[in-house]
């Protein structure tokens, strides 16, 4: 008698297999001793496979998940402002770049010449209200970095614990 | 209640701002996103990261998620891509052997014992399979999915999947032979 293949026996463990399979299969069982064993440590393997406990995580795994993930939301809103940072810096500076050009060139050039126009700009600039006003915006630079290392550093700390 | 209905019912707590629906939904498959890593990984500590990285992905997706879609078999193929980059994150010389301890018990009695015993065989076993191949079982035997479902999870045809578990199975069957041969020669 044909014997039956590996697929066709795990049709028959599957429930999925045809009559056919079924009644060779009962055939086989009564006379064949080696088929009788090999279906036997087959059937074995399904059945174990089929009550094999779930493993579990680590006690702390659903805090450490949540922290994880509370974390990562609160600091969703600081990376935004250090992205437009730099925007905001380096527009500025464009802004004030291109207003002294612009100022330069719109002076009048009667009897001293463009060179003039341009002192007279430098000279008209409050040089201590720029300091102060760079001043603010390094702090502030310098400040979020601070918060960033900082926060990575407890975020690596959380996640150790 | 439905188990998807459930998820959806979580998920929509979620969405309305329910903090405390996170940890239910961690919860309730935590367990199985933890075995399917582990199983793939062989290794816990790495396995509970996949996890973790799994369920902070499922998260962040939530708001896209198409509610009429089965929400495990979505989630499920997170988790399998999350460990199979950790896999491939794993040097190949750092073979890892992790021993599955048994873990006994006074009261336990000797087919207890048996159960246990070739428990932690199958799960040696399991650890010489690929991938692909110890998600297949896992998935078709721990939840009951069926090949389609597995199909949709693991990105690869109903066809191949049939084909694959027959194969994976035909393999574990060979190697807790190779195993079993291997023990009893040890006792002699």
């Amino acid at each position: 008698m044909k014997l039956l293949t590996d697929d066709e026996i795990f049709d028959l463990l599957d429930g999925i297999a045809p009559t056919e399979i079924h009644q060779r299969h009962q055939q086989l069982m009564a006379l064949d001793e080696n088929y009788r064993q090999y279906f036997n440590e087959l059937r074995e393997l399904h059945e174990s496979l089929a009550v094999l406990p779930l493993e579990s995580p680590s006690l702390a795994f659903e805090n450490k998940l949540l922290t994880k993930w509370e974390t990562d939301q609160s600091s969703y809103k600081i990376p935004f402002l250090l992205q437009i940072l730099p925007f905001l810096f380096v527009s500025l500076l464009a802004l004030v770049l291109v207003g002294t050009f612009v100022f330069w060139r719109l002076q009048p050039s009667n009897n001293s010449g463009a060179g003039n126009g341009f002192e007279d700009l430098l000279n008209s600039i409050d040089l201590k209200m720029i300091q102060r006003l760079l001043l603010c915006i390094n702090s502030l630079l310098l400040l979020l970095i601070f918060e960033r290392i900082l926060k990575k550093r407890w975020k690596r700390q959380l996640e150790e614990a | 209640m439905n188990e998807n209905l459930k998820d959806i019912a979580i998920i929509e707590r979620i969405k309305t701002g329910d903090k405390s629906a996170y940890r239910d939904l961690v919860h309730r498959h935590k367990d199985f996103a933890f075995t399917v890593a582990y199983r793939i990984l062989n290794h816990r500590e790495e396995a509970e990261e996949a996890a973790q990285d799994a369920f902070m992905q499922a998260f962040a997706a939530l708001k896209d998620f198409n509610q009429t879609a089965k929400f495990t078999t979505w989630f499920y193929r997170i988790v399998f891509n999350a460990a199979l980059c950790a896999k491939r994150r794993q040097k190949p010389t750092e073979t890892i052997t992790e021993n599955h301890a048994l873990a006994y018990s006074v009261m336990d009695t000797t087919q207890n014992l048996q159960k246990k015993e070739r428990f932690a065989q199958i799960q040696r076993a399991l650890a010489q399979l690929s991938p692909d191949d110890v998600t297949i079982i896992t998935l078709f035997y721990l939840k009951e999915h069926s090949l389609d479902e597995i199909a949709d999870i693991t990105a690869i045809s109903s066809e191949t999947i049939k084909v694959k578990l027959h194969r994976a199975r035909k393999r574990l069957a060979e190697v807790l032979r190779i195993q079993l041969g291997a023990e009893v020669k040890n006792l002699y």
